[in-house]
């Protein structure tokens, strides 16, 4: 024998049916979109910065060019026995420089930043198959069982169900038939 | 501005699971006999430690992708 249903809202089991397929739709929504971000970071490491950092080190190697330009030139501008310092050209050569090996050590960085970002996106998405199982699979399975249990319900509410009152019996109304004893208006 | 942003996504299923406890704590109240007891131990339990460790995943990864977001900028300009 089944076990007796104790169901005091049919309507509040399909209104859960419902929250559930939105949770599973906006799940899914979310993971797409930490999809979609994930991808963006990858791309940023692999395309944009590479670019970056490789033009910058270009920019700089010119830069240390013009800079030592400068500082000859100005060595050259020798009056009488008076040597110029050259302080200014001398601190942007060694600017420029820093600047190069810095670009230079960015171009090495990004390299690193791509492989811990690669290996832990590829573990994220690892981590992310339960959670996909449970929106993709999981989450329509609860609907469809929902589904089921629904019509059980239903069809249990329907037997307990007292026989629809006539409105009038002998001249009695049917409000007074639903009267319990002892419960006399 | 960052290059990229797993905060919202996070808060955004966080705020799912949220919706979906309460909904089931809604119809927990009416709703008391085996059948109810075995959905809830087979189906129902499963769901906040499956997304509670997704969340953790995603704050893990954001972690991450900030410290090379860092790392990767021109900090000379």
């Amino acid at each position: 024998m089944n076990a007796p249903a104790n169901v005091g809202s049919v309507e509040a089991v399909r209104d859960f049916r419902s929250d559930l397929l939105r949770f599973g739709e906006q799940g899914t929504d979310c993971l797409d979109s930490l999809y979609g971000q994930v991808h963006r970071m990858v791309d940023w490491l692999e395309h944009d910065r590479p670019a970056y950092w490789q033009q910058q080190v270009r920019r700089a190697y010119d830069r240390v060019a013009a800079a030592r330009l400068g500082l000859q030139r100005c060595q050259m501008r020798q009056v009488g026995d008076h040597r110029p310092a050259c302080a200014e050209e001398k601190q942007e050569l060694t600017r420029a420089k820093a600047r190069l090996e810095y670009s230079r050590q960015q171009v090495e960085v990004v390299r690193r930043c791509q492989r811990v970002v690669e290996e832990e996106a590829n573990q994220f998405r690892g981590r992310c198959g339960q959670v996909v199982n449970l929106f993709e699979r999981d989450v329509p399975r609860m609907a469809g069982l929902l589904d089921r249990i629904l019509v059980s319900l239903e069809a249990y509410v329907a037997a307990a169900a007292p026989e629809p009152l006539p409105l009038v019996v002998d001249g009695d109304s049917a409000a007074s038939k639903l009267s319990g004893p002892g419960e006399e208006s | 501005m960052a290059v990229v942003d797993l905060h919202t996504g996070a808060a955004r299923l966080s705020e799912a699971l949220v919706q979906l406890e309460a909904a089931w704590g809604r119809v927990r109240v009416t709703w008391n006999d085996k059948s109810r007891h075995h959905f809830e131990a087979e189906h129902i339990e499963e769901i906040t430690p499956t997304v509670r460790l997704t969340l953790d995943a995603i704050n893990r990864l954001a972690e991450v992708f900030a410290r090379a977001e860092r790392a990767c900028l021109d900090e000379e300009r």
